[in-house]
């Protein structure tokens, strides 16, 4: 191993972590870069040696640690977008057919609120916390933070063996997307990584898709309006 | 039961009595529910000769199966009842979000009977429902009586009321959920006023099922994927405003109570002038329940001579209150769409009976000491003054609550009144197209063109429906007579189907087919209908038990006609100059193809066939 590493510092090349980074975010598909990473785990780095792309070698070394910079970047979650949603409520009903078997609202895990006079809906469903009030105040353990690579989703997910149904849950998050299902409490699980509701949003409001590429997506848009005004 | 929920509420208001009952599976089946069902239930339950604004009358609310589900549209229920302004059996239909709730507390129907000693409102909480005073809410607008009732009882609760024109009785009044969501036809309101009955607030938490499903789901997705192209982001963008091109392109846009079919100040109502200049979100609509295509809209005007702000307007308030009255001033159309939508008016009626007076008075026959003011067409302000009067019956108000075949008749020309049952026209001439003059004429609740839209085909390009298809038809001329009988009697059982069904004419408008339907019923209510020849056997049964009501109610083959100036006098103008509704070359096919009589009665093999007798 050290050999190798040698031969790496020959090269003049710096073991600079952030290039790595950069280089191996390149792979615009996580599948073909995950499949390089185990054929360089499992090959060893012998044969790339002899490639010409010293920075894959580098990914095989520190892959571990790199694939936790990068796997941050490309997880998927439910991108709402206020601009589009008309507040047919399709979503709610689609979500509670899902989860309970029959058309009502009440049994929705998304919740859209009208505002007739201004003609305006706004979607709010589980923002999927980082640092879940749920999860904190949970008596039981019942919630815990799932990460799920294949499908690259992370979802706050509730056990219902061990939920008791106490609905601390419920008070604890300041954003109302606890529901109470009679027995258990209840959240959006983004549907085991295939959501429900996008498929019936005819409007395109809710879409699943990497949370940093809707960010992208409203930087370029309000660039577009500030270029408009600019020009106007 | 599934999509039904198989419970029907009966309220006696004379003597407060609540009763729930069960819906018979086969009857609900037969009739598919919502229109059909409404119009069942009305023809056994009363004398069709009865009083209309008696208590005698009957009052139904009636969801549809796929009412509640996310059925594309899925968001429509349907008034039924005997109309105070024709006389002839009523079916006004709203969407929004009112229905659904309905659904969801656990009712398919809600039977109102008698009428209550002092206003009163319904509150229904599931299976809990209260009578409950309304005095305090008597005289409030329709805005003012939703906040005040979600203030006493639920802050979620959806509500159905009535405003000072259902109060006052005007002919026309409507019942108005959601704000803006208008029953809007043939003076339903008027009847929820003469049983002393404000509103109907309902708040249910349970949920609606259905039979199939995995098979509902791809059905619903279908719709979906057929749904999703130009058209119906166009309608979305805009509205139904967007006829207003159409209709002057054609030249049958009514102009001037009907006098001409091109407007010279068309362009200023376009579409695109109330999206740019009104809407409170330009090209952005808002959604009824379930629907992927979200046509309404909001709109604030800031001329101080109409200020004002609600939902609407839609083309034919537009067509009516502007064209219609000779006016070209958007603001001034929007602001007596607001007036209507507080007070609780059908805004097609209040526009061309208005438009009639203007007639009346250029013409000498209407004097001015009557109407108070120089009613000529384009005269914004005092259409806009007038439409106030009208719902509290005030000074000429008082005669034109009484819609323009009474108004007129009044004055000595009923035949000014373009009008057939005494309901006034929609916003569609037709000496250009010869279909809605046999729809006009034979439509069971009086002239009108949402209960069997033939100009979908020949005028919006509709020809996606079997209908169509199935006859390999891919153009329509508007102007020809041998194919209008039929097309009108296949559109109207059409229609009845799906009205029926409690999804919205709008998602059909927009090409979804008869197919479409059936595999939503099928897959929704396990009923099994199995083909588009029985399904649309009950829009047929539903439309001959209205024809049925009708004729108890005594209306003759006299009454299927079209006013003279439709018959004889060529249209000035435009596109379609010189032409007549030749309505006498059309209506003894259409009777024989609907498998009636000479005079238009049903014949009993016709009953037969369809299990009425």
């Amino acid at each position: 191993m050290r050999r190798y590493l040698n031969y790496f510092k020959q090269e003049g090349g710096e073991r600079n972590p952030i290039r790595i980074y950069g280089q191996s975010a390149q792979y615009k598909s996580w599948k073909l870069e995950r499949l390089r990473r185990r054929r360089l785990t499992l090959i060893g780095s012998v044969n790339l040696l002899e490639g010409k792309d010293w920075d894959l070698v580098w990914v095989g070394i520190k892959g571990v640690v790199m694939a936790q910079i990068t796997r941050r970047i490309i997880m998927k979650g439910l991108s709402l977008d206020v601009e589009k949603c008309s507040g047919c409520r399709a979503c709610e009903l689609a979500c509670s057919m899902k989860h309970s078997g029959e058309y009502n609202p009440l049994n929705s895990r998304i919740r859209i609120s009208v505002f007739p006079e201004k003609a305006y809906a706004i979607p709010v469903v589980c923002f999927q916390c980082a640092e879940p009030w749920c999860q904190k105040i949970c008596p039981s353990g019942a919630i815990t933070t799932k990460t799920d690579e294949e499908k690259r989703i992370k979802v706050v997910e509730i056990s219902e063996d061990k939920c008791v149904g106490c609905k601390m849950c419920m008070l604890a998050c300041p954003f109302g997307n606890m529901r109470f299902d009679g027995r258990n409490a209840a959240k959006c699980n983004l549907c085991n990584g295939e959501p429900e509701c996008i498929s019936f949003c005819a409007k395109g409001a809710i879409e699943f898709k990497e949370v940093e590429v809707s960010t992208e997506r409203k930087w370029r848009s309000v660039a577009e309006k500030i270029l408009a005004s600019h020009y106007a | 039961m599934y999509g039904w929920t198989g419970k029907i509420l009966r309220v006696n208001l004379t003597n407060a009595g609540v009763s729930i009952e069960d819906l018979d599976a086969k009857l609900a089946r037969d009739f598919i529910g919502s229109r059909g069902l409404g119009a069942k239930l009305l023809y056994d339950e009363i004398d069709p000769k009865v009083d209309p604004l008696s208590p005698e009358n009957k009052l139904i609310f009636a969801t549809g199966p796929l009412t509640g589900t996310l059925a594309p549209g899925g968001s429509r229920y349907t008034v039924v009842t005997k109309s105070p302004l024709t006389g002839a059996i009523a079916n006004s239909n709203a969407g929004g979000h009112f229905p659904a709730e309905l659904k969801f507390a656990g009712f398919d129907l809600i039977i109102f009977e008698g009428k209550a000693k002092k206003p009163v409102y319904l509150w229904i909480e599931n299976e809990k429902v209260e009578i409950r005073d309304a005095t305090r809410l008597w005289g409030k607008s329709v805005p003012e009586t939703e906040d005040l009732i979600r203030a006493e009882t639920d802050e979620f609760a959806k509500i159905a009321c009535i405003g000072p024109a259902g109060e006052n009785l005007v002919r026309f009044a409507n019942i108005i959920n959601d704000k803006g969501n208008a029953a809007g036809r043939s003076g339903v309101g008027a009847v929820m006023g003469s049983k002393n009955l404000k509103a109907v607030a309902v708040r249910g938490t349970k949920g609606v099922a259905v039979a199939d499903r995995e098979g509902f789901r791809k059905a619903v997705l279908e719709v979906h994927k057929f749904l999703d192209n130009p058209s119906t982001r166009g309608f979305s963008a805009l509205g139904t405003p967007l006829v207003t091109v159409l209709t002057q392109a054609r030249g049958v846009l009514p102009t001037r109570n009907f006098q001409a079919g091109v407007f010279e100040g068309a362009d200023k109502v376009y579409g695109e002038v109330f999206t740019d200049t009104l809407n409170v979100r330009g090209k952005m609509g808002v959604a009824c329940f379930a629907c992927p295509v979200a046509c309404h809209r909001y709109s604030r005007v800031t001329d101080p001579d109409f200020k004002g702000e609600g939902p609407g307007p839609e083309y034919e308030t537009i067509g009516a209150f502007g064209p219609g009255c000779g006016i070209d001033n958007p603001s001034a159309i929007a602001k007596a769409n607001m007036i209507c939508n507080e007070m609780g008016m059908d805004t097609i009626t209040c526009g061309f009976t208005i438009a009639c007076a203007m007639e009346l008075y250029e013409k000498g026959f209407l004097p001015l000491k009557d109407v108070g003011v120089a009613l000529n067409y384009g005269n914004a302000k005092a259409m806009v003054d007038l439409v106030k009067k009208v719902a509290h019956r005030e000074g000429f108000g008082d005669i034109l609550a009484e819609g323009s075949y009474r108004l007129a008749d009044k004055y000595g020309h009923p035949e000014l009144s373009m009008s057939v049952k005494k309901q006034e026209f929609a916003c569609y001439d037709t000496r250009g197209l010869q279909g809605m003059a046999v729809e006009y004429a034979t439509m069971n609740r009086g002239a009108c063109h949402i209960r069997g839209e033939v100009q979908d085909i020949d005028l919006f390009g509709v020809y996606s429906w079997r209908v169509c298809t199935d006859k390999k038809l891919t153009f329509v001329d508007s102007l020809t007579t041998e194919d209008k009988p039929l097309l009108t009697k296949e559109v109207q059982d059409w229609f009845a189907a799906f009205d029926s069904s409690g999804m919205c004419n709008f998602i059909f408008f927009l090409g979804v087919n008869e197919d479409g339907l059936l595999a939503l019923l099928d897959k929704g209510t396990g009923a099994n209908y199995g083909s588009v020849e029985e399904m649309l056997k009950c829009g047929e049964r539903a439309f001959n038990v209205e024809r049925l009501f009708n004729l108890k109610a005594g209306f003759t083959a006299k009454d299927d006609t079209l006013p003279k100036r439709m018959l004889e006098e060529p249209m000035p103008g435009g596109p379609v100059k010189g032409q007549v509704a030749l309505l006498d070359k059309m209506l003894p096919e259409y009777y024989r193809l609907r498998g009636w009589d000479n005079q238009g009665v049903p014949t009993q093999e016709k009953l037969k066939d369809l299990s009425l007798v």
